[in-house]
């Protein structure tokens, strides 16, 4: 076993709100929703709030009927992850100082929607993050270039190059994907024992 | 033996001098040995080695005003202050030909690279350091504003260089005719990313600071750099544990550069109370700490443990510390 | 010091690649002790004596094939070794002066630097350049100033930015890194790309070594030492290729570990760079076969001593699991020898 002891994984906050916003931007994926709901709840009655929701969901989790009534002003929703980061960079583009950013749902989803708040300079003092649901992760491909979503096993075959791949416990936020390094590099066919990722 | 204040220092010589306006001297600063001074980045300082009458070694922080691409020189602007240490008045004594010593830049207030917007607030004499930083953001093609108070027209000189320099994005006010800047309305509906920097005196640093928060902003997003003035106090004795020496703290004269004058370095950066790189431990003490910084929590000032050689001094007596 | 390079050298198959006596002799032997664990090992990078820490960065008898062996592994893959972000450029320029200044200053027979305001006119006679241009307009260069550079220059260049009271990847030049990606690490946080580290973080040592990092000043570099090994001289050693060179740890036996097993020693001398504020985290790698380092034979013993105590957690981060024993096997041979 080559890749031990390595500690590394993001650091998730849970969701509380930011007293001095003046716009409260409340944004999440599948099982988010629950944590969205709280926070709603908890953020101070007449402050703005606007709320955006994909229902993509590995685990098939939907909140949005939920939310939708949850909700005290704008809402909108999303069949995919895609369609709603899109949403949210056109929606940061408009928004002004004063702004707070909250994300709830997979890991894969929260490193999506940081990649867009890194391009308006949110800072940690401005953007909240909370993991919600499995903890399946994304993987990139160090010899390749692809990502593999909802990775639960530590050893799995790439969506790309289809090379054994072993998931490295290194998570990057600028790709907002673990690394994935072929498991049998030095004795082709010696993997490591198969086994689930702490998901 | 004191070795003077210039011990560690850069050796330059006053190339240019050149008074804008009134109680406002402008200094140009070249290499003794001919060359390139260190590079620097907008919002630097250097400190100037300063020799007075009786034996006295100060050290003032100054921003840098020139270029940071041009290193052939550093430009520098002084205000007098009358009631001060002697500092500056040394300064506005210096002639074209005189020797300094000048320490290497430190930046505590540099801009900040993600930022989408910087907004510059400014008055005074904190105009000096927009002058390197506005080049740089101009050469990064960065967006830019800089909203600058004068008390009077007469009192403009530096302003109108700056929008000589910068055109269209430098908004002068002058405050004695028109009243102080609006804030709010500066801060007001900014993009996402906006970045402001205060350069000015203490209560203009509050008044942006809390309509900033007012307005939502966050810490992150607001910038600002305060020159702490030297207070002077009285004289006292400063006693090292380890090496056993005393040495006599002038009533004008910081501890630190006491201990500079005496070829004992130790680190700092800020000189004003803020960055913590001096911060001393007091054995013993029969006199109070006069703590003049921002570091220290109220705790560790109140149990005079710590304090801080740059700004804070004691009132009188023998202070011993662990050096 | 006299300058004698190698113009004949290859990091690859077919390897040539040796130490000559006088480079050997002059090797940064990163051992003070019989046995290793990481600690907070800065110290300020003042020059002394003739050695390596002779210069503000050292170069060797081995620049000319370090040079072309980077650029061999930028042409063979294209945006997989040298990385920046968009935001990099005002230190891309503070590191490509610092460098520039080092070389034309320490080795001023084969490095040449004049200046005409920000009209600069460099000279390699190593590589044969003489290029002229405008410091701080990128049009003027063929290339980005720290690719223009760093392909000039010794060892991997990684460029961090100060941010937040820790320092972030910003750029990178790492044709020689051992095991990690620079794509991959781009953007990371100091606690971050030194995560996989084993033992490290427990014992305080990245803490303690941030904040020294993050009072580092201009013209007051410190330097450290950092070491591994690698089965063949072969500087490109990236998590993307580790399919081309992961089968040589399988080669090591105790009776050629001598030739196979190289000792890879990391000199990292961190400079903070004024206009950017950024800090350049050089690692300079220097490399030997076991078997010329065991001709001293205090080096030898100190070897067999500090890798046969090594914490198997060090083992395993250092890549070392398949052929430790015949390495150490091997070096049982000189744990007695006297000097």
């Amino acid at each position: 076993m080559l890749i031990t002891g390595i500690k590394s994984r993001p650091v998730y906050d849970r969701l509380t709100p930011f007293p001095e916003a003046l716009l409260h931007l409340v944004v999440g994926q599948g099982s988010g929703g629950t944590a969205m709901s709280r926070l709603i709840a908890e953020i101070a009655p007449g402050a703005d709030i606007e709320v955006m929701y994909s229902t993509e969901s590995f685990t098939g989790q939907n909140h949005l009927a939920a939310l939708k009534d949850a909700a005290p002003g704008r809402f909108d929703w999303f069949a995919s992850n895609a369609a709603l980061s899109q949403a949210l960079h056109d929606r940061l583009s408009q928004a002004f100082m004063g702004t707070r950013l909250y994300l709830a749902g997979s890991e894969s989803f929260i490193g999506l929607a940081m990649k867009v708040a890194r391009q308006f300079d949110l800072n940690a003092d401005e953007v909240l993050r909370e993991h919600c649901g499995s903890l399946v992760r994304r993987v990139w491909c160090v010899h390749c270039d692809t990502y593999s979503e909802n990775i639960t096993q530590r050893v799995f075959s790439c969506s790309g190059c289809g090379k054994p791949l072993v998931v490295r416990d290194h998570y990057s936020r600028l790709m907002g994907a673990f690394m994935g390094v072929q498991g049998d590099a030095e004795v082709p066919g010696e993997l490591p024992e198969a086994s689930e990722l702490d998901t | 033996m004191n070795a003077g204040s210039s011990v560690g220092l850069i050796p330059v010589i006053v190339t240019q001098v050149e008074d804008v306006s009134p109680g406002v001297r402008l200094l140009r600063l070249s290499p003794e040995d001919g060359h390139y001074l260190p590079g620097f980045s907008g919002g630097s300082h250097i400190t100037v080695g300063i020799d007075l009458d009786g034996d006295i070694h100060l050290r003032n922080a100054y921003s840098l005003m020139s270029s940071p691409y041009d290193t052939s020189h550093y430009e520098i602007a002084v205000r007098r202050m009358d009631s001060g240490r002697g500092g500056s008045r040394f300064m506005h004594r210096l002639r074209e030909g005189d020797r300094l010593g000048v320490s290497s830049p430190v930046n505590l207030f540099p801009i900040q690279i993600h930022g989408k917007l910087h907004i510059f607030v400014a008055g005074g004499i904190g105009i000096t350091p927009l002058f390197p930083q506005l080049e740089e953001l101009e050469r990064a093609g960065a967006a830019f504003e800089a909203h600058v108070s004068c008390r009077t027209s007469e009192d403009a000189t530096l302003a109108h260089r700056l929008s000589g320099r910068f055109g269209s994005n430098i908004n002068i006010r002058y405050t004695s005719e028109t009243g102080r800047q609006d804030f709010a309305a500066i801060l007001s509906r900014r993009p996402l990313g906006s970045h402001v920097y205060i350069c000015g005196p203490s209560a203009m640093i509050a008044d942006v600071r809390s309509t900033a928060r007012a307005l939502g902003w966050s810490n992150s997003h607001v910038h600002y750099e305060q020159f702490v003035e030297q207070k002077t106090g009285k004289a006292f004795d400063l006693k090292l544990a380890r090496s056993g020496l005393t040495l006599r703290v002038p009533a004008q004269v910081s501890p630190l550069e006491v201990l500079e004058a005496n070829g004992i370095s130790i680190p700092y950066l800020c000189r004003g109370g803020a960055c913590g790189q001096c911060e001393t431990r007091i054995l013993q003490s029969d006199c109070g700490i006069e703590h003049n910084d921002v570091w220290l929590s109220e705790s560790v000032k109140a149990c005079n443990s710590h304090f801080m050689p740059c700004i804070s001094r004691a009132d009188g007596g023998v202070l011993v510390i662990d050096l | 010091m006299q300058l004698e390079v190698k113009t004949d050298e290859s990091f690859r198959v077919p390897y040539r690649f040796s130490n000559s006596p006088e480079a050997l002799a002059r090797f940064p032997f990163p051992f003070p002790d019989d046995s290793y664990m990481y600690s907070v090992n800065l110290e300020p990078h003042v020059r002394t004596g003739s050695g390596v820490f002779a210069n503000a960065f050292d170069i060797d008898e081995h620049y000319v094939g370090e040079c072309a062996d980077r650029a061999r592994a930028l042409a063979e893959q294209p945006g997989v070794h040298y990385v920046s972000l968009p935001h990099m450029m005002q230190a891309q320029w503070d590191v490509l002066e610092l460098i520039m200044e080092s070389y034309a200053g320490d080795f001023p027979q084969v490095f040449e630097l004049r200046k005409q305001g920000a009209q600069w006119n460099w000279v390699n006679r190593l590589l044969g350049i003489d290029d002229r241009f405008t410091f701080g307009d990128p049009a003027s260069l063929p290339m980005e100033p720290f690719e223009y550079i760093s392909r000039q220059a010794q060892g991997d260049w990684v460029l961090l930015e100060e941010r937040d009271q820790t320092l972030y990847i910003g750029a990178g030049m790492t044709t020689e890194r051992a095991d990690y990606s620079i794509r991959f690490d781009l953007g990371m946080s100091w606690h971050e790309f030194h995560g996989p580290v084993p033992l490290a973080h427990e014992l305080g040592v990245f803490d303690k070594a941030l904040k020294f990092m993050l009072r580092l000043r201009t013209n007051h570099p410190v330097r450290r030492l950092n070491w591994t090994t690698t089965v063949f001289p072969r500087l490109e050693t990236s998590a993307e290729t580790l399919p081309d060179w992961g089968p040589n740890r399988t080669m090591v036996t105790p009776d050629n570990a001598g030739e196979t097993v190289h000792l890879r020693v990391e000199l990292q001398p961190l400079h903070r760079l004024p206009r950017s504020n950024a800090i350049v985290f050089p690692i300079r790698t220097y490399l030997a076969p076991l078997g010329e380092l065991v001709t001293n034979p205090a080096w030898g013993r100190r070897l067999y001593r500090v890798m046969s105590s090594l914490h198997q957690e060090l083992v395993d981060y250092k890549g070392m699991t398949r052929y430790h024993a015949a390495m150490v096997q091997y070096l049982s041979r000189f744990a007695d020898a006297s000097s």
